[in-house]
């Protein structure tokens, strides 16, 4: 064979960069199929890096598939899931105005995690070889969700599950502080990914959550617990103003403003926290 | 485990449960969207043959059996979507994606210039579509050419020369500008 058929066999292998032996025999001793090798592999690894604009629809989608009636063909959800996860979280927060006003305002619980769809892709480093993309990315099979990756939607429904069970103040407010930690890390990956409409979302949730999830809820607690409780959680609220203002700092103008919304309301919780375990009502 | 995880997903939809089919809307849709803008080319037309494969998917639960690919089973609804769409709107002139030019910059740049980040976005973009969407499932969805072949309802050698003529075609257009951008 020659190059020019070597380097045929080369498109028609599935995968460049594990050629058959015979072809990876050639390409070892060859330069300029080598060459073309390096060039189809390069290619190939940018092209899942090409920006498209993202989808907006995922949002709304899921919203309804977690609060509408499923079409006729699809099999009813079971009874116990009926009472939606979404309204007990929104009755978490204080009541059913909470949820009435969150819903009739458009806010999307379930769709507060749009990205960007090239967030979570690493983007190869330079030169002729650049890092293979993550399996994780184009694994054929659907891979489990990393902590470090889980969505927020996930997280949500985590912590709607513990707070469907939660027969104390003490189990609410940390199911809130949990939801609020998850909130936050949604925040922080909305100023990165440069998505002010999401983030202004997430930062309005995250002040419903903080105000009246945490700090109301807070109130219920027995004085002796709430030191106990409480400390713990300002503290990770005070480590809010931290996290965001890296992001802040290299955002445009709308998208810091939000973040830091986000900071203000987390200094505020903080502040009514350490007043309440110090006994004076904020 | 992530083959026991997908099981575990479709067995729990299949039984109407609402997160489950949440988790699976999850995993794919940015997946589905974005193979399904790079056939369309058009944003709107993407999110609603997204939102139409998820549907159908979901109408059809109780046909998915145990040790189906629910990657490739999704996709080919999301393509039978797309044929169909293609067909209803008669749109057979491929547009170029408007957006490309305007993406914003990103780490892809530092790697190959923008200059031929564009010429590869432009040249994906003009790729017949058939030979568009076999070459996307193998570099985004590294899928094996008898799983495209499932996707694509074809046979395992057509999706191969689909793959052959689209990397024939980019290596045609792009080898001389990636060889410029080295020299």
């Amino acid at each position: 064979m020659n190059c020019e058929q070597y380097q045929r066999r080369l498109l028609e292998t599935l995968d460049p960069e594990d050629p058959p032996d015979e072809l990876a025999t050639h390409l070892a001793a060859c330069p300029a199929c080598r060459a073309c090798q390096r060039q189809l592999i390069r290619i190939e690894r940018h092209v899942p890096l090409l920006p498209i604009p993202a989808s907006e629809g995922k949002t709304r989608f899921l919203f309804r598939l977690l609060n509408e009636p499923g079409p006729e063909s699809a099999p009813p959800p079971p009874l116990h899931q009926r009472h939606l996860p979404w309204r007990r979280l929104f009755l978490g927060l204080g009541g059913v105005a909470a949820a009435v006003a969150l819903l009739v305002g458009g806010i999307v619980l379930v769709g507060l995690v749009i990205r960007s769809p090239d967030g979570n892709r690493e983007a190869p480093h330079a030169g002729v070889t650049p890092e293979k993309p993550t399996p994780s990315r184009n694994t054929p099979t659907l891979a489990p969700v990393p902590e470090s990756a889980a969505t927020l939607v996930v997280r949500l429904m985590e912590c709607d599950l513990v707070l469907a069970q939660a027969n104390t103040p003490r189990q609410r407010v940390q199911t809130l502080a949990d939801l609020a930690d998850a909130l936050r890390d949604e925040a922080r990956t909305l100023g990165q990914a440069a998505a002010p409409e999401a983030l202004e979302t997430v930062a309005q949730m995250y002040g419903k959550v903080v105000r009246e999830g945490i700090v109301q809820r807070a109130h219920a607690l027995p004085s002796a617990e709430r030191g106990e409780v409480l400390n713990p959680i300002a503290a990770r609220l005070a480590q809010v103003e931290h996290d965001v203002e890296e992001v802040a700092r290299n955002a445009g103008p709308t998208t810091a403003e939000r973040l830091r919304r986000v900071a203000l309301v987390a200094r505020e919780g903080d502040a009514q926290l350490r007043a309440l375990v110090r006994g004076v009502a904020p | 485990v992530a083959r026991l995880d997908e099981l575990n997903l479709m067995q729990r939809a299949q039984q109407g449960d609402r997160p489950a089919c949440a988790e699976l809307v999850e995993h794919y849709w940015e997946r589905l969207y974005r193979w399904l803008y790079h056939l369309s080319h058009d944003r709107h037309t993407a999110e609603d043959l997204t939102q139409e494969t998820f549907l159908k998917a979901f109408g059809n639960l109780k046909s998915f059996k145990a040790g189906t690919n629910l990657q490739a089973w999704l996709f080919r609804i999301a393509h039978n979507s797309f044929l169909n769409q293609r067909r209803a709107s008669r749109k057979a002139r491929q547009t170029f994606p408007a957006d490309v030019a305007a993406a914003a910059e990103g780490p892809a740049e530092e790697a190959m210039s923008r200059e031929a980040l564009q010429l590869l976005a432009r040249a994906v973009g003009r790729l017949p579509t058939d030979f568009r969407a076999a070459f996307l499932l193998r570099v985004e969805e590294n899928l094996s050419f008898r799983e495209m072949a499932d996707v694509l309802e074809t046979t395992e050698e057509t999706a191969r020369w689909r793959v052959f003529k689209a990397r024939q075609k980019l290596m045609e257009v792009l080898a001389p500008q990636l060889d410029k951008g080295k020299s």
